[in-house]
């Protein structure tokens, strides 16, 4: 199953964020990391991504950095900060809670038609 | 892997217009890297570079919701681009204005008249043409020669008509009558004086200091808003011939032309001396000295006396030109018989319509004054424009209220310079009766045929009114003087 076209922003903020807990990634990297812990499932229309990153940049969440690579070509790349932390982990929360809620209902819907 | 337009021109789709110059290049080297990084992995797996690219292009999306995104987040930084576009909309104004200044100047000088307008019609038509042109093709050199072309015309008009002068001695003294610093005509001379001096001396340096500044908001509100140009060179791989030499040819051809256009426009269009400013302050004071003065002269002051007293308040007796005084008509009925009569001016500060004497005659009888007059001739307060005596339904409202016997003073007070202003005032020792005449004016400047005037005789005896008179003329669209009485002719 692959979920095409954007993805909503909350979901990719989220991801985003997780990604770079783990560690420093620039745009095109970020992509295929998304992608390849999907399974594939994400696939995002890959200019979208820039915004959110961005946004999360102008609002303290993440910071940039150029850098060079072999071939002298510069990459941008994104670290998260304290407050991107702060943020991940409300928003995992969130997350957690949200699908819980969902799960609820599935099940239950489940239940009901079972009996 | 080379270059591709499709990438460079899906790049530039998605950063917003307006944007300062570091956050486009920014934008543009993120997304750009991005692409061809993609654009690589795809080539690597079969497809030439071609599809690669496209593909790549395909697989950002579309580049308006990009833009549109980037543009929510940095709107703000859009904004010196705004004012940019305005600053140099402005700028495209004020060539079409001063063309027409040179199109409208005085026709009556020694060149022949098709030239004058083929000249002002080429000069603005240049201009116009060269910004729309830089603009379109996003020229940032030929929008900096022609901006700093027109600014340098700006500030040659400016400053060989004599309206910064001005401007600035006013500033000088309008600060020192806020402070009070002079107490008599006299005092304000020496103060516009000093103040004119001191800006002929400063002008340069200040006109070199605002260029400066305007020359560097300039260019970086150009190089703002025009990055463009530089985006296409690199990608076309183009060297650039470096135009500094041409530039600084053409900017200084620019200013030659220009100094002589407007310095030539300026002579013909001379309406602001470098005086009326500071003159118009000055006469906000003479207009009280004269008044004061001319209450001042009591019966049987000697010749000598008067002289002294005028003088004081800053009037001066000129030399009698050939052919005589203009004397104002004296009041009917006044016999100047066995008189010597004086008329002693203080008009420093007149300058072409912009009437500003104070004429005080004075007649003696066997060196002793019996008849006092002043016709105060200070029409406008501050210059450009701005008159005095506006509200002459107010004049005409205050006069109804008044009564026989009324004392000086209360019928005054209902005639403030905001309502009318003291034309002439004549005082006859010997009948003992002091005639004002106040008039209320207006005039639209734009035409001359549109005015109204209101003149209120009144005549006091022992300080009491004893008769009072209102007299209306003019056409005006503003006032219906039928309504209100007055549509007969002094």
């Amino acid at each position: 199953m692959k979920l095409k076209k954007d993805v909503s922003k909350g979901s990719v903020t989220l991801m985003v964020l997780s990604v770079l807990e783990k560690q420093d990634l620039y745009g095109y990297q970020m992509i295929r990391y998304l992608e390849g812990l999907s399974y594939g499932v994400f696939q995002f229309n890959e200019g979208t991504l820039y915004p959110v990153l961005h946004a999360l940049e102008k609002d303290g969440m993440v910071t940039s950095y150029w850098d060079a690579v072999e071939d002298s070509r510069m990459r941008k790349y994104y670290h998260i900060t304290d407050k991107g932390i702060k943020l991940l982990n409300e928003s995992k929360k969130e997350w957690e809670e949200y699908v819980g809620a969902v799960n609820a209902v599935l099940i239950g819907g489940a239940l009901n038609a079972a009996t | 892997m080379q270059r591709h337009d499709v990438i460079d021109d899906f790049v530039w789709a998605c950063c917003p217009k307006g944007l300062p110059r570091y956050r486009r290049e920014m934008l543009r080297k993120e997304l750009e890297a991005h692409i061809y990084e993609k654009a690589e992995f795809l080539a690597e797996s079969g497809m030439n570079d071609d599809e690669s690219a496209a593909e790549a292009v395909k697989s950002m999306g579309e580049p308006a919701k990009i833009r549109q995104s980037f543009g929510k987040i940095y709107r703000f930084e859009r904004l010196p681009g705004i004012i940019a576009f305005f600053a140099l909309s402005a700028i495209c104004v004020l060539a079409i204005f001063t063309g027409f200044l040179l199109f409208s100047a005085d026709t009556t000088s020694d060149y022949p008249t098709v030239l004058h307008y083929f000249i002002s019609a080429s000069f603005t038509g240049s201009i116009v043409f060269m910004y729309i042109y830089g603009y379109r093709r996003k020229n940032a050199y030929l929008l900096l020669s022609v901006t700093v072309y027109m600014l340098l015309n700006l500030l040659t008009f400016l400053f060989t008509s004599g309206i910064f002068q001005s401007v600035s001695v006013g500033i000088i003294v309008m600060i020192c009558a806020f402070l009070k610093i002079p107490e008599n005509v006299s005092d304000v001379n020496h103060i516009i004086s000093d103040a004119g001096e001191a800006v002929d001396y400063l002008a340069p340096v200040l006109v070199g200091i605002i260029m400066l500044v305007l020359l560097i908001t300039g260019v970086i509100l150009t190089e703002m808003v025009f990055t463009e140009t530089k985006r296409k060179r690199k990608t076309k791989k183009v060297r650039q011939k470096k135009p500094l030499i041409i530039h600084f040819l053409l900017i200084f051809s620019l200013v030659i032309t220009s100094t002589v256009v407007f310095s030539f426009a300026s002579r013909e269009y001379s309406f602001m001396d470098s005086n009326i400013m500071s003159g118009s302050i000055a006469r906000m004071l003479d207009t009280k000295k004269g008044t004061e003065a001319y209450e001042e002269l009591t019966e049987n002051m000697t010749e000598t006396d008067v002289r002294m007293l005028l003088r004081k308040y800053g009037f001066r007796e000129y030399e009698k030109e050939e052919g005589g005084y203009y004397l104002p008509d004296l009041e009917p009925g006044y016999s100047m018989t066995g008189s010597k009569v004086f008329v002693i001016e203080n008009s420093e500060y007149a300058v072409r319509d912009l009437y500003n004497d104070t004429v005080i005659i004075v007649a003696f009888s066997d060196n002793k004054l019996n008849y006092k007059q002043v016709y105060l001739y200070n029409k406008r307060t501050l210059a450009l424009g701005i008159w005095r005596n506006e509200d002459t339904a107010k004049c005409y409202e205050n006069y109804l209220t008044l009564k026989e016997g009324d004392s000086r003073e209360d019928v005054l007070e209902k005639f403030p310079l905001s309502v009318a202003f003291l034309e002439t005032a004549c005082f006859d020792f010997e009948a003992d009766a002091e005639i004002l005449n106040f008039r209320s004016e207006y005039e639209d400047r734009s035409d001359y045929s549109i005015n109204a005037n209101l003149y209120t005789d009144l005549v006091f005896v022992d300080g009491k009114l004893t008769y009072s008179e209102i007299t209306g003329f003019g056409k005006d669209t503003v006032y219906d003087y039928k309504e209100l009485g007055l549509n007969k002719k002094r």
